[in-house]
């Protein structure tokens, strides 16, 4: 008798072909009140966080852009303005009920014409080679059930030359800023779940899975080994969260 | 290297600051739109950060990462730039701040600076309505009008006070009088002097 292979969804082991579908029920969960959610859990950084994201990316007019795991679409409206009508903007994310909300979200913003929705599996991106200039996948690596694939799946759709950007949650320097940083995803975040979404499960989930990631170094590496150059991150608010940047040879 | 996150966040304040008081002088708006694609980099050395502030038609953007060509980089302290920027100075020389690339920016951001003329009392009227802002503002013109009279009044008598009563100082029209005086004495020093020596050398001319 065979053992499936399992991996990990939050602090949970689960096979590893059920990992997607579980993620994708978390989702389906909070797609409707996801900004909200993701307001009042990090006081508004998060978008100093994407801001930031976007000025490394140096996006320019005519670039073509893929905005994996858009998820509501914060980045893609950035990157829709800055490519231009000459760019492209692509924003995929596997969740079909995120996906929705993004696409609703930008049309009410008028961002329309430079902008296409997919849904696609990170680990299988449905894009020819050498497609992207810049490829962005912000909160997002954390839940894809092979990170290796699904970075190897991001080198061969970039252009040569092109930058892959991973926003994340990371691991705090400071041991205090850890302490209260663990205190606050373990305790507040899934109450703050059960009171706004009455789903404090899938808030536990985004806080185990947090803790489930790769570090800094460890990230960077893994980008390494999938063939990024230049390899680099900048830690933010602490650790908290941290920008790995790549470049494809 | 400085926080990202707090330096994204001052730079939308600053961006949101620069922003609403450009909505409420549009004057200053229509201007700006002439710098509209340009970048300036302001390299600031102290503290250690740099801004390169992005033009739009109606608008800025600041960023601290940008990899295109900028129009033109300010470079020197905080305090030397903001002086520079905001100040009558209209040379670099000793200013601590020097600039390479396209200098005309820089003379357009100053002028726009300096010219800065916010309509406040329609900012007001956009948060309490027009009549209350009116009537705020009016009574804030009056009080400041009242204040300023009040001010040169107080200036007046302690001018008075010190220069007539206690004669601690010199009146200005007594002062004119005395470098007057002085100027008269000095040139009648000096055609003494000349003729002084004009007898002297007679007398040397006789003796030989």
């Amino acid at each position: 008798m065979s053992e499936k292979k399992t991996t990990h969804f939050g602090f949970e082991q689960v096979e590893t072909d059920k990992k997607a579908e579980r993620v994708a029920d978390v989702f389906h969960s909070v797609a409707g009140k996801y900004d909200l959610m993701n307001d009042l859990m990090s006081g508004g950084v998060h978008r100093l966080w994407k801001r930031y994201t976007i000025e490394k990316s140096a996006v320019r007019a005519g670039h073509k852009v893929l905005d994996i795991a858009g998820g509501t679409g914060d980045l893609s409206y950035q990157f829709s303005r800055k490519v231009g009508p000459d760019g492209l903007v692509v924003l995929a994310d596997i969740n079909a009920s995120m996906l929705n909300v993004g696409r609703d979200r930008l049309l009410d913003r008028g961002a329309a014409g430079n902008l296409t929705f997919a849904q696609a599996d990170a680990q299988y991106l449905p894009f020819p080679d050498n497609t992207f200039d810049c490829i962005t996948i912000a909160f997002g690596l954390r839940n894809v059930t092979d990170k290796d694939m699904a970075l190897e799946a991001m080198l061969r759709v970039l252009k040569p030359g092109g930058r892959l950007l991973i926003l994340e949650f990371s691991k705090p320097g400071n041991p205090l800023l850890e302490k209260a940083y663990d205190t606050y995803s373990f305790k507040l975040l899934p109450l703050m779940g059960k009171l706004i979404t009455n789903d404090s499960d899938s808030y536990r989930y985004l806080a185990e899975s947090i803790r489930m990631h790769p570090d800094q170094k460890t990230l960077q590496g893994m980008m390494d080994s999938a063939g990024f150059v230049m390899t680099e991150f900048q830690n933010m608010t602490g650790g908290i969260v941290a920008l790995h940047m790549g470049v494809k040879p | 290297m400085s926080n990202p996150s707090a330096i994204t966040a001052l730079f939308i304040v600053l961006e949101k600051a620069v922003t609403t008081a450009l909505r409420y002088d549009p004057g200053t708006q229509a201007q700006l739109a002439k710098l509209a694609g340009q970048t300036l980099l302001i390299d600031c050395s102290r503290p250690a950060q740099k801004m390169y502030i992005q033009f739009g038609a109606a608008d800025i953007t600041l960023a601290g990462h940008y990899e295109d060509d900028v129009s033109a980089t300010l470079s020197g302290s905080g305090a030397d730039i903001a002086k520079l920027l905001f100040g009558d100075q209209h040379s670099l020389y000793g200013s601590g701040v020097s600039i390479s690339g396209n200098a005309g920016v820089l003379a357009q951001l100053q002028g726009l600076a300096g010219q800065l003329d916010i309509d406040w009392e329609m900012a007001l009227a956009d948060l309490i309505g027009t009549l209350p802002a009116h009537t705020l503002a009016n009574s804030l013109r009056t009080a400041s009008g009242w204040g300023r009279e009040r001010a040169q009044g107080a200036e007046r008598l302690v001018r008075e006070y010190l220069a007539e009563e206690s004669s601690a100082v010199l009146g200005r029209s007594e002062f004119a009088l005395f470098v007057d005086d002085i100027d008269n004495t000095r040139l009648a020093l000096d055609r003494l002097g000349a003729r002084i020596a004009r007898l002297r050398a007679r007398q040397d001319h006789k003796d030989h």
